[in-house]
């Protein structure tokens, strides 16, 4: 039990040439450890537990200053090994991956309260352990939250994720984010607002088969998100599941988007749409609910859905006011549905005479708001599908205007009182309710 | 004990996260394919379709209500051939533009000696009463046997055939479209495979290239000039789906999106039989499944290639790569260089000398399945120089996240860490001459394969300089760095460690210059490891820290 550990009611700063590696046997084996409050810690070298629970471990009680790893910081089989936290918590710099092991918690970056800031120079890889190979913070994130390389989720629940309770700053991501094969994996998420947030890769949506639920995998949530920079492509995961499937390849805010750009495409597939979700403001104005702002993809649509008014979560989440003020995709558009404020009603296709407008107890519907679609702009080509099964739409209560290829599409003005057809497929309609 | 402080953090985030997780979903139902029938049975009994303007002019109502003008720069129409030559889903050319068509053929074969050199126009416009999206479709153009001038689709085009036996003439001066392939075979084309004997001379896509087949023949003569796509080009359907190819030379070739391979053979792919002038792609280059998916080749000389994105390998061999069988001027990938589990996925390479190559992420090999050269940059002649930005990670087969030449290589450069594999020769970097000064920002890690993170140059090597540590691994010769040459000199930022192997975690070289070793040099378990070694001469030696269980000398 607890071999090679280092252990005190407060320490001040650390350093270690080497390694800290957890042990093979009892707990705490391999670990640095207080009640109070840590200085400074330098290791040198990679900090990676092993079998024995809390083992490779640096973790405070109360405050740690900051921390540098040289190497990376490796999960083991125990549950929170590989792991480094404290309450509030200053600059964290891991030199390489944060990988989960096996065991709960391992490969585990954590702050109680604040994080100052945080560099991963390679991945952030979940693994078979719940929550491994993740970052959660209680609080804020202050500073720059980055991860050099990827964030994969893995098979385990809630595995290579980062999760900010209350308010990020900035988080960038160098590579891509990638669902995994367990519900919550390969997700950022914040539960207040992200500022700004930049991925350099995709965001790719888990792929599920058998009976396997899962949900949640690959994407970007957060209460508002100000400004997102999606490089690559939002990408969504494969349904060839008899289980539970939703929500994998997705950008989400239960509150607003204020401004988006992604420089890839939407692409989804004939099991799972790209989804952008968004639910409208907190305290909506007389005449304006912006869920959605401002969303630039420069590539395609194609089986993307862009729902403002939803968000998952109840009723309380649902919004019959919500509205989209300007959207822009640079290629085609297809098989795919904008909407604000509405359900797709019994047939669940939107753009079909039983679209409704969202409705039911709890819903935000204030008196004098509309839902809307400002201004729809598709560079290339807008159509649904060959199919006879399926529908897409662009629907509101107002739609403001709308520009296909160059050839603008003349609009009346006011609510209900636009319904056509676009493209060669007769499966493709604007349609305000 | 701290352990608290955890318990307390899982609680608080098993509480965030149960409010995210009532799950709203969307289940796709299955897909059946009906328009074309359903738009037939539709305009059935109506007779007041297109109109013949004139000898070279014929103007419809498309399928959505936009009016379609179709304008043939030689005045081959007539009342007597118009109907053979324009073929719709519904009706005729017969007077009136009242009814919806989809267009299906324009077919010249019957016309061919006056149609030679033609262009072929089309335009769309949305009617104001009718509707439409300002685009419209067509299935083919049969120009089989034709020369044609150029094409000009304002919208979709399922495929063309042009070009005459004479493959010195040109084939199709230009063939410029909204898109190709969008609509499948749903326009009224037969498949997707444009076939153009002679040269193109240039493809213009305003949109994607999705699922067609571009296949221009004649030897050398079988060119295509500039090619420009704003969207992407797709191959995620059958064989040779998403496939440039030209038994001639390519020009400049640039693609605002991707270059996507899917699960056949050469999908999404482009091939030259002569040169490439130089690709810009500023999406990603994937390949997937099939073999030579999301592959760039070409049988001599390839110019510039810039990829802003990655080259990702798939499963199928030599998928996600660029290849010339000549030289390769310069490469420059802003994302990784990924393997996968194809052999040869992820890859750059040239039978000749390859210029300069800058990855602005990682190279990384890929992991099983026959991934052997997976994630690796190689070539049979010089290699001007390496960047990357990010780190070489070799896989567990033979040669991934390597980098190879046969000739001189030239200055490399890692900025992050070179970590070995478990097999032999991954992620090694390999020159069978001579090399350029070498400089790895982060650690140089062996791992159990033989000669894995191994630097070797058969020749002479410039100025060595490692950020961090040089680590043994388990495996012969890993985490080593061997000249068979001079080496300049040698600086360590970190500690020689050795390995549990032979050789593991060295330096070694015919003679070095001053070698400044700013941690310790370590002896391991394997018999030579942890060392410093010049068969020769040695500069001044400054060692920081220990020297246990070591040699150096």
């Amino acid at each position: 039990m607890r071999s090679g550990h280092v252990t005190g009611s407060s320490i001040g700063p650390v350093n270690v040439s080497g390694s800290v590696i957890g042990g093979s046997g009892g707990q705490y084996s391999g670990s640095i450890l207080t009640y109070g409050t840590m200085g400074l810690v330098n290791i040198k070298g990679s900090l990676r537990g092993g079998i024995g629970a809390f083992g490779g471990l640096v973790v405070a009680d109360n405050n740690l200053a900051g921390a540098t790893i040289g190497g990376s910081l490796i999960g083991g089989s125990g549950n929170a090994t590989g792991a480094i936290g404290g309450k509030d918590v200053g600059a964290i710099v891991i030199g390489g991956h944060v990988k989960g092991g096996s065991g709960i918690n391992s490969g585990y970056v954590a702050a109680q309260n604040n994080l100052t800031s945080l560099t991963i120079g390679g991945s952030l890889q979940g693994s078979n352990g719940a929550n491994s190979g993740s970052v959660e913070v209680g609080g804020s994130t202050t500073g720059i939250l980055k991860v050099t390389g990827n964030v994969n989720g893995g098979s385990g629940l809630e595995s290579g994720r980062i999760m900010v309770n209350e308010k990020a700053a900035n988080i960038q991501i160098g590579g891509s984010i990638r669902g995994g094969t367990n519900n919550l994996t390969g997700i950022v998420a914040s539960d207040g607002t992200i500022t700004s947030i930049t991925v350099n890769g995709n965001i790719v949506g888990g792929n599920a088969s058998g009976s396997q639920d899962l949900n949640w995998s690959g994407g970007i949530f957060g209460e508002r998100i100000l400004t997102l920079v999606l490089n690559g492509s939002l990408i969504a995961g494969r349904d060839k599941t008899t289980g539970t499937y939703s929500l994998s390849g997705v950008i989400g805010a239960r509150d607003d988007i204020v401004n988006a750009t992604i420089k890839g495409h939407l692409k989804g597939n004939s099991t799972n749409s790209a989804m952008i979700l968004a639910r409208g403001q907190v305290t909506p104005t007389v005449t304006t609910d912006v869920a959605i702002g401002t969303l630039t993809v420069n590539g395609r649509a194609e089986f993307a859905q862009i729902l403002a008014g939803v968000f998952p979560g109840g009723a309380a989440n649902q919004n019959a006011d919500a509205q989209i003020t300007n959207v822009t995709i640079g290629g085609d558009w297809i098989s795919s549905s904008i909407s604000a404020g509405v359900v797709a009603g019994v047939d669940a296709k939107y753009g079909t005479a039983d679209d409704v407008k969202i409705a039911g107890a709890g819903v935000k519907d204030v008196a004098g708001l509309s839902s809307k679609i400002t201004s729809l702009t598709i560079g290339g080509q807008a159509y649904g599908s060959p199919s006879v099964l399926d529908h897409f739409g662009i629907v509101a209560e107002n739609v403001g205007s709308l520009k296909v290829g160059g050839t603008v599409m003349t609009l009346f003005a006011g609510n209900g009182n636009d319904d056509f057809a676009i493209g060669l497929f007769p499966d493709f309609r604007l349609n305000e309710i | 004990m701290p352990l608290s402080a955890i318990e307390s953090m899982m609680s608080q985030f098993r509480s965030v996260v149960s409010r995210f997780r009532s799950v709203q979903g969307s289940r796709r139902r299955s897909r059946s394919l009906a328009w074309a029938s359903q738009g037939t049975e539709t305009l059935e009994g109506r007779r007041m379709p297109a109109t013949l303007v004139g000898a070279t002019i014929v103007k419809y109502q498309d399928a959505d209500g936009d009016d379609v003008t179709v304008t043939l720069s030689k005045p081959v129409l007539t009342t007597a051939n118009a109907n053979t030559i324009f073929k719709f889903n519904t009706s005729n050319v017969n007077g009136t533009t009242s009814t919806k068509q989809q267009l299906l053929t324009i077919d010249l074969t019957s016309v061919a000696a006056g149609a030679t050199v033609t262009n072929i126009t089309t335009s769309a416009v949305r009617n104001a009463t009718n509707g439409g999206d300002g685009f419209m479709a067509i299935g083919q153009i049969n120009a089989t046997g034709i020369d044609l001038g150029t094409v000009i689709i304002d919208g979709d085009l399922g495929r063309i055939m042009a070009g005459d036996a004479t493959t010195s003439t040109t084939g199709l001066a230009g063939l410029t479209v909204q898109s190709l392939g969008r609509y499948g075979t749903f326009a009224g084309a037969i498949n997707l495979n444009t076939v153009v004997q002679g040269k193109l001379g240039s493809l213009s896509v305003k949109s994607d290239v999705n699922n067609a087949f571009i296949n221009v023949s004649g030897g050398v003569n079988g060119q295509i000039g500039l090619i420009t796509i704003d969207g992407s080009l797709l191959g995620l359907s059958s064989h040779n789906s998403g496939r440039i190819a030209a038994t001639g030379d390519i020009g400049i070739v640039a693609i605002k999106g991707d270059i996507e391979g899917g699960p056949n053979a050469f999908t999404g792919s482009i091939q030259s039989g002569g040169k490439i002038a130089g690709l810009t792609v500023n999406g990603s280059l994937l390949g997937a499944a099939g073999a030579e998916s999301g592959r760039v080749s070409s049988a001599l000389d390839m110019g510039v290639v810039i990829v802003s994105g990655d080259v990702e390998g798939g499963p199928g061999a030599k998928s996600g790569s660029i290849n010339s069988n000549g030289k390769l001027t310069s490469v420059k990938i802003d994302g990784s260089l990924l393997g996968n589990i194809g052999e040869e996925s992820g890859r750059v390479s040239s039978s000749l000398d390859l210029g300069a190559v800058t990855i602005g992420g990682d190279v990384i090999a890929g992991n099983g399945g026959s991934s052997d050269n997976s994630g690796a940059i190689f070539t049979l002649g010089k290699l001007a120089s390496v960047t990357i930005n990010g780190r070489i990670e070799g896989g567990n087969k033979k040669l991934g996240g390597a980098i190879l030449s046969s000739l001189a290589m030239g200055p490399v450069i890692v900025k992050g860490n070179v970590i070995g594999g478990a097999v032999e020769r991954s992620g090694s970097i390999h020159s069978e001459s001579t090399m350029g000064t070498l400089t790895i920002g982060g650690d140089l890690i062996g791992s159990s394969g033989l000669l894995s993170a191994y630097v070797f140059s058969k020749g002479a090597m410039g100025a060595v300089s490692v950020g961090g540590d040089l680590i043994g691994g388990n495996g012969a010769g890993s985490g080593t760095i061997e000249s068979k040459g001079a080496m300049t000199s040698l600086t360590i930022g970190g500690s020689v460690t050795g390995g549990a192997a032979t050789a593991a975690g060295c330096v070694a070289a015919a003679s070095i210059g001053p070698v400044t070793v700013k941690g310790s040099v370590q002896g391991g378990a394997g018999a030579k490891s942890g060392a410093v070694v010049s068969n020769a001469t040695m500069g001044a030696v400054s060692i920081s820290k220990e020297l246990p269980g070591s040699k150096v000398g």
